[in-house]
């Protein structure tokens, strides 16, 4: 063989060695555990104060800063969660203060309390202060499997200035255990 | 007004520089140009050997802001010894009075409105992603490191080293005002070559055609490259017709380096380098010799311009041109499906059809991002200067810069051919005396900042009226950027709350220029690209890999076993688990097996690591004959494979081979049947697991985006904690 094709041919053969690619390739890795127990229950019961109540908020609870205690209500305010296990054995709770100011200008108010739409009591609340309702969750009160508002109708509201209807200031609302009350 | 002065300071130092490199380049190469020539060809030139020198810097670990100075330092002392500010002729001055007083009025008048816009603190979306960031970023390690995380680290960044120089000195805004620089530089040189070629009213045309048109002005006062781009593909071509003239190495040189340093400012401007070649020898058939000289001259240059990009990418992602060819070059960092999935969404951007693409790109500018002007819509005109020799070359030019424009319809991606385009109907424009200057007032009555809202789609990108307080930053720059942009609260708080060193996985906010911490998104990596699938497979039915291909036979011996793909298909197929079974037990994976899989052999191990989250993925389109395969280190006896796959994979088929040990494949004949599997509880957590073993620490959300509400109403589900909250974004701390 005449020397340049010699040189080519192992130019040719060192070029395809070079150029073959690595065989990549590797042992089992360390075998997964995946995590224990059971799902974390969501939490049903909404603090004014958690830093994502924006998210719960339907329709009637005015903004505020995030983490503050309470939030100013509208005539309507509803508030959602998801229902996370079974809320049967847990009870509504709805804390709230009835604002002097409010009854200054309308006298006592009278408000119903709802759970998907269906009204599962009221109260007339002639004096100022913090008020807490409470009652035990029916079946009736989950009529949506998945989602449950909670609501509150307040009568008569008191129009501020600024034309805006105030309500009550809402502190929490939800299913709780009744235990943990 | 001192952060003012040093935006000015690094701006003007840019300028100084990239003048006198340039200057001195083209004495060295004794190209013989006039004036207006060699002002623009010397900052365009020269602005490529000052990337070229930072590019050099930062690859030498020493891209300090004193190095970059002293550099400055020299360079214009060595501009100022070689006489090189001083002009080699005196400026002729050849268009008639009227046009010129009209020019200058046309571009100070919106130049009023360009440099308000461009000192005005940074905030584009892809300058504080990336044209920014990474300069930023390069600046804070001193150098390059590999950055394998970001597929837009991996593009070529000739412009984006100046603004590296830029920014040590003056920040943010110096980046932009740099590409302005070229914005401002683009209309001399089309002026310039009207000169050339005896149509001084044509290049004037074309200056103020280029220079007044909205998209121009929006991106050239950013701190994006398109306009850069475009100047220097017209310097190139501007060189080739010097050395048609002159026929000098020098020329060839110069117009080789051009085409050299247009791939080094966008990949797709490397179609440059054949237009440059091909011209010079089909130029010089009489003289072959001598254009095969000039041409291997070019092509050297235009090599040295680029090779420092495609080493850089060949060290630090194993593919020179990253992140685009991953079939032909296979890596760790960027699938080749993602890279279609991308290629696919700009070439049909917003949805727009080729027959759309002339309304969109000149009149709405919405949904292709920019708009030329209405003006632009006479461009098929452009083809009657096809009649002078002068018009051909400029066509065919602009034609070569068209093609890679259909694998991105974006407006901006039209910039790099309109310099010619422009020209080409200027000559034809410049026949009808009277016409021409209707056209142009036109246009600059269309382009001007507070007509465009009345014809263009309300969410066109275009210029806003500039906010000179902020330019002057009267109004502090903090004030102004939290109005702009609305992460900016957020990436604002990064460096306080997450430790140096901590990976935030961010789908939807990518300001990466204004805070040093590491996001990495969802679509800019092969990393971000799994974990964004293993969240949405944590959470969506059918994503789950819940369905399982079981293939039972007679047992038999196996050495080496291969699940071999069978089908087809545009999708790529993922496998969450393989396992081997007999005697309906599963045979412990031992450590001396060994994993292997005909492509994307880097992810073998999430098949075999017990995770329902975790996939192995082809990481392109499925075709018969890929495989996994199971070194099993000594024969075992196997009677049943199974093989798990996401549910929304029911297409998915295959087969097993075996060797039983003497080297010879075997296909198992078996059809597999399909079972379903139930989906473990807590996968939510074992997500968020898995996020923190890749290396995250923080998750970054905007209220609205995908999983965002699923984040916020199960937080606890997932085990993650809200740190911070600003403006509708959350950072979540992984537990």
């Amino acid at each position: 063989m005449p020397m340049p094709a010699r040189v080519a041919l192992t130019a040719a053969a060192l070029l395809t060695i070079s150029c073959s690619p690595p065989v990549i390739e590797y042992a089992p890795p360390p075998q997964r555990v995946l995590p224990g127990g059971v799902e974390a229950n969501l939490p049903m019961f909404v603090r004014i104060s958690e830093p994502n109540i924006e998210k719960h908020v339907v329709q009637d609870v005015l903004s505020d800063q995030p983490g503050a205690a309470w939030r100013w209500t509208n005539q309507h305010p509803r508030l959602k969660v998801l229902i996370d296990g079974d809320p049967a054995n847990s009870e509504f709770v709805v804390e709230f203060t009835v604002p002097g100011v409010v009854l200054k200008q309308t006298g006592p108010l009278q408000i119903k309390f709802l759970v998907n739409d269906h009204i599962v009591g009221s109260g007339r609340y002639p004096t100022e202060g913090k008020q807490v309702f409470h009652t035990p969750v029916t079946r009736e009160m989950l009529s949506n499997p998945d989602q449950a508002v909670f609501g509150m109708d307040v009568d008569p509201v008191y129009v501020a200035p600024d034309g805006v209807k105030l309500g009550v200031l809402l502190e929490a609302i939800g299913f709780r255990q009744a235990a943990a009350r | 007004m001192k952060q003012v002065v040093y935006i000015l300071v690094a701006t003007a130092l840019t300028y100084a520089c990239s003048y006198a490199l340039g200057s001195l380049l083209l004495r060295t190469l004794s190209v013989k140009m006039r004036r207006g020539e060699e002002r623009f060809l010397s900052f365009i030139a020269g602005s490529g050997l000052l990337s070229t020198i930072v590019f050099l810097l930062t690859a030498a670990q020493v891209a300090y802001k004193g190095v970059f100075l002293a550099a400055s330092a020299v360079i214009i002392a060595a501009g100022f010894w070689r006489r090189a500010y001083l002009p080699v002729e005196a400026m002729e001055e050849l268009e008639p009075l009227r046009w010129r007083i009209a020019f200058w009025i046309l571009f100070l008048g919106f130049g009023w409105f360009y440099v308000g816009n461009a000192l005005a603190p940074e905030c584009s979306p892809d300058g504080v992603a990336y044209h920014v960031a990474l300069p930023a970023h390069y600046l804070r390690d001193h150098g390059f490191r590999p950055i394998t995380t970001n597929m837009y680290a991996n593009l070529s960044q000739g412009i984006e080293m100046l603004f590296e120089y830029a920014f040590s000195i003056g920040k943010h805004s110096a980046a932009a005002m740099v590409h302005f620089l070229f914005l401002l530089t683009l209309p001399f040189g089309l002026r310039a070559y009207g000169r050339r070629i005896g149509r001084p009213r044509a290049g004037m045309i074309a200056a103020l055609l280029v220079y007044l048109s909205p998209v121009f002005g929006r991106d050239g006062t950013v701190a994006y490259v398109d306009v850069a781009a475009a100047a220097v593909v017209f310097a190139m071509f501007y060189a080739l017709e010097l050395w048609r003239e002159q026929r000098t190495t020098g020329a060839a040189i110069l117009a080789g380096l051009l085409a050299g340093f247009g791939f080094a400012v966008k990949y797709t401007l490397g179609v440059g380098v054949p237009l440059v070649l091909g011209a010079i020898v089909a130029g010089s058939r009489r003289h072959w010799k001598q254009g095969l000289r000039a041409a291997a001259a070019a092509a050297l240059f235009a090599a040295v311009m680029m090779a420092p990009w495609l080493i850089k990418n060949w060290l630090f992602v194993h593919n020179p041109v990253s992140p685009f060819y991953n079939t032909l070059f296979p890596n760790p960092y960027v699938y080749a499906s993602f890279e279609q999935q991308y290629r696919e969404f700009f070439r049909h951007m917003n949805g727009v059809q080729l027959p759309e693409i002339p309304a969109e790109a000149t009149v709405r500018g919405e949904r292709l991002a920019g708009l030329l002007g209405p003006v632009f819509l006479l461009l098929p005109f452009a083809l009657l200067a096809l009649r002078r020799p002068e018009g051909r070359r400029l066509l065919l030019a602009g034609a070569v810069f068209l093609v890679p424009y259909f694998g991105n319809i974006g407006t901006r991606f039209l910039m790099s051919s309109i310099p010619f385009l422009a020209l080409a109907l200027a000559m034809v424009l410049d026949e009808f005396r009277l016409v021409s200057p209707l056209v142009v007032a036109l246009h600059a009555l269309l382009s001007w900042p507070s007509v465009l809202p009345l014809y263009a789609g309300t969410y066109a990108w275009r210029l806003e009226r500039p906010n000179w307080s902020a330019a002057l930053r009267i109004t502090p720059e903090e004030t102004y950027l939290l109005q702009a942009r609305d992460d900016h609260q957020m990436v604002r708080r990064l460096d306080a709350v997450v430790p140096a060193g901590e990976a935030i996985f961010s789908p939807a906010i990518g300001n990466s220029a204004y805070h040093t911490r590491n996001l990495i998104g969802p679509f800019e990596s092969r990393l971000g690209n799994r974990t964004y699938d293993m969240l949405f497979r944590a959470t969506i039915d059918d994503l789950r890999t819940t369905r399982r291909l079981r293939f039972h036979f007679p047992a038999l011996t196996a050495r080496r076993l291969r699940v071999v793909i069978n089908v087809r298909n545009d999708q790529p197929l993922a496998i969450s688990e393989v396992r081997l079974w007999n005697d309906s037990k599963e045979l412990p994976r031992d450590p001396s097996w060994r994993l292997r899989a005909s492509v994307n052999p880097w992810e073998v191990q999430s098949a075999f690591d017990n995770s329902p989250l975790t996939v192995w993925t082809v990481g392109q389109r499925t075709e018969p004959g890929m495989f996994l395969q199971i070194d099993l280190g000594a024969v075992r006896t196997v009677d049943e494979v199974t093989v798990d796959v996401p549910e929304v994979q029911r297409w998915a088929d295959s087969q097993i081979s075996v060797d039983s040990g003497d080297g010879v494949w075997k296909s198992v004949p078996n059809q597999p049947t399909q079972d379903k599997l139930d989906w473990p509880p807590r996968m939510r957590r074992a997500a968020i697991e898995e996020m923190k073993a890749s290396g995250f620490r923080w998750l970054l959300l905007r209220d609205g985006e995908l999983l965002a509400d699923d984040f916020v109403e199960r937080s606890a589900q997932w085990g993650v904690h809200q740190v911070e909250y600003a403006n509708r974004c959350r950072l979540w701390r992984l537990e």
